[in-house]
């Protein structure tokens, strides 16, 4: 009688047969399916299953060398582009609420008391505004929509598509935006308002832009001997007419640095958060938490009191230069 | 005597020689940096003269068939990330032009006729010597003038600012960058130059401007974001989320935030183009606006994306 262990030998023996017939093309495809759903144990069967050729070519180490200066280099471009262009978002939706709450003050104050809005974004609007919106809208939203509306219509703003069933809707939009500016009631507490959630983002965002900003910075001048803007243009592409408009933007060094100087408040804010952070922890696991080790939370406090983004760069640098050291060619 | 040809050809033979001396590192490096001057003929040159050795070695379509499927999905996350976070930049930024532009019609009214501005934007500031302003010089009147009145309707507003909480005196330097993008949001008047011969007396305004970079970047992603999907669909045979996948970040921070990042998926893209489609709607009938009499402008949007999709299985050829 066959022993499961014999049998699983012999499922074995087929499947690595099976795999071995493979040609590139066929086990590339297979790759990128198992990748997809991410099969890991699939993906080293096919690796280790993979035919071993002799070859007589190009220096191996170059080859390989140069793919992964590439990648690194693409990576990096992928990575401080994405923040880039985040925090341009961020910073624009923070100015955005700034600019819906007080425009809603400015009408509060217009209307002399008849129309408010309280601080969880609660609008009071008098019942003179005409609420033209259609009953699938809260009267206050379209009572202030029409409002925003009629200050449009009589200053002969234009958008660039400007039609009646656009612009309408629009203001509506713009309103229920507006109104999530403050903070949201939930229960006995508050959620934090859509301006302070842009803000955090911004906050972050910038942090993270910061480290990743020196690190590439670093690497490039230390561990390979050339400048950012070297490092960054190893792999991006031709610039084409109109590209601005859209992105990518090629980001350089010096734009880097200009964001970086325009938001130091920011910087300070995270590094100040994270280090307040660190401060609460220190004095271990607040009581209404089980289960959690004590001693380590307050280590992570007391490391986190001392939170410095410099150090994170220090440290992420040292971490590419090694796994740099590991691959060939370095 | 020597032709040119042959001083061509003794020439090559040296930088070949030199070229061919080169330890791995050294070309690696020299690589790196020619490939940030974009030139390519030395980079083949650079390739060419590497020495040739013999290996045992994992089939090497294979290896270099997985990396490509990495890069390639990096790629594709990295155009939609970034593209999807432009067009979010681009609305906030017609919504704060906007908000502003009511934001001055009202304060105009709140002032009771001190505080009149025009369809262009412009109105009489007080001089910096005659009011008290917030802030200083550097400012023009104006800029200085509405800052000056955003910062006093702040001090009356119920919300906050996360990073001046308890310090509202903080936020000053927010009021005059929102002052100043309040005044660019109008169109510019040019009725008084002296360029008399221009069809437009007026620079549309910011607002325009803003809307149309909306557009472009909208036409971008539509191309883009359906080109990746059917490269993946149709030339990898699977979906564009599992093309995306491949390269995803593998966890979050010890904090749990994934900042920047906003989860790129197949359905934050369907819902981005919906959102906006209004203005790929109005598209056709611009292009016929913009058309010179005669001209035929067609922009087939759907044929653009099967375009740049069979233009990626061309660029990648995988094996």
């Amino acid at each position: 009688m066959t022993r499961i262990t014999d049998l699983h030998q012999d499922v074995k023996n087929v499947q690595d047969t099976v795999l071995r017939d493979l040609d590139a093309d066929e086990r590339v495809r297979m790759f990128l399916k198992a990748a997809a759903e991410g099969k890991e144990d699939r993906i080293e069967m096919l690796r280790d299953s993979t035919p071993r050729y002799e070859y007589e070519t190009r220096d191996l180490e170059f080859t390989h060398g140069a793919i992964e200066a590439y990648s690194l280099s693409s990576m990096a471009n992928a990575e401080l582009e994405r923040l880039y262009t985040a925090i341009m978002m961020y910073e624009t939706a923070r100015n955005m609420h700034v600019a819906v709450v007080l425009l809603n003050e400015a009408l509060e104050q217009l209307s002399q008391g008849h129309f408010t809005v309280d601080e969880y974004g609660n609008a009071d609007t008098p019942a003179s505004w005409p609420h033209d919106y259609g009953p699938q809208y809260d009267p206050d939203e379209s009572r202030l929509a029409g409002k925003y509306r009629e200050l449009w219509d009589r200053n002969d703003l234009e958008l660039a598509f400007d039609t009646e069933d656009r612009s309408r809707p629009f203001f509506a939009e713009m309103a229920a935006d507006g109104l999530l500016s403050y903070r949201t009631e939930v229960m006995e507490n508050y959620a934090p308002a859509s301006m302070a959630r842009a803000e955090k983002h911004l906050i972050d965002t910038v942090a993270e832009f910061y480290r990743a900003f020196h690190t590439y910075r670093r690497l490039a001048e230390e561990h390979l001997d050339m400048t950012l803007d070297e490092f960054l243009g190893a792999s991006q592409t031709e610039r084409l007419p109109f590209d601005d408009r859209t992105g990518p933007r090629r980001l350089t060094e010096e734009e880097c640095r200009d964001v970086l100087e325009r938001m130091q408040q920011y910087i300070d804010a995270y590094e100040e958060s994270q280090q307040k952070v660190g401060e609460v922890l220190a004095e271990g696991a607040p009581d209404a938490v089980d289960g959690l080790d004590d001693d380590e939370i307050a280590a992570t406090g007391e490391l986190m009191q001392q939170y410095d983004l410099d150090d994170m760069v220090e440290a992420d640098v040292a971490d590419l230069a090694e796994d740099l050291e590991d691959s060939p060619g370095f | 005597m020597t032709s040119i040809d042959d001083l061509q050809h003794d020439l090559k033979g040296v930088t070949d020689t030199v070229l061919g001396d080169l330890s791995t590192e050294e070309r690696i490096r020299i690589f790196a940096k020619e490939a940030a001057d974009g030139n390519e003929e030395f980079l083949e040159q650079l390739a060419d003269t590497a020495p040739r050795k013999e290996y045992t070695a994992t089939d090497l379509d294979y290896l270099n068939g997985i990396k490509k499927v990495g890069a390639v999905s990096l790629q594709a996350r990295h155009e939609l990330q970034t593209r999807y976070q432009v067009i979010t930049e681009h609305e906030t930024t017609r919504d704060k032009y906007m908000a502003l532009m009511l934001l001055n019609e009202s304060l105009s009214r709140l002032s009771r006729g001190a505080f009149e501005i025009d369809g262009f934007g412009n109105f009489d500031a007080p001089d910096h010597d005659d009011t008290e302003y917030a802030y200083g010089k550097q400012q023009s009147p104006s800029i200085a003038y509405l800052a000056t009145k955003y910062r006093e309707l702040w001090e009356d507003v119920p919300a906050e600012l996360l990073v001046d909480e308890g310090d509202r005196a903080g936020t000053a330097e927010v009021f005059p960058e929102l002052a100043a993008s309040g005044l660019i949001a109008y169109p510019d008047d040019l009725s008084a130059e002296t360029f008399d011969d221009l069809d437009d007396d007026r620079i549309p305004s910011e607002v325009h401007e803003t809307e149309f970079r909306l557009l472009h970047a909208l036409v971008d992603f539509h191309t883009r974001f359906h080109g990746w999907r059917l490269f993946a669909e149709e030339h990898l045979d699977i979906t564009l989320d599992e093309l995306l996948d491949i390269s995803a970040p593998e966890e979050e921070d010890v904090a749990g935030n994934i900042h920047g990042i906003n989860e790129i998926s197949e359905r934050l893209c369907e819902n981005t183009l919906s959102m906006n489609r209004d203005y790929l709607e109005a598209l056709p009938t611009l292009l016929e606006e913009w058309a010179d009499e005669g001209e035929n402008i067609d922009l087939d949007l759907d044929a653009n994306a099967q375009n740049f999709a069979d233009g990626l299985a061309d660029a990648v050829d995988l094996p």
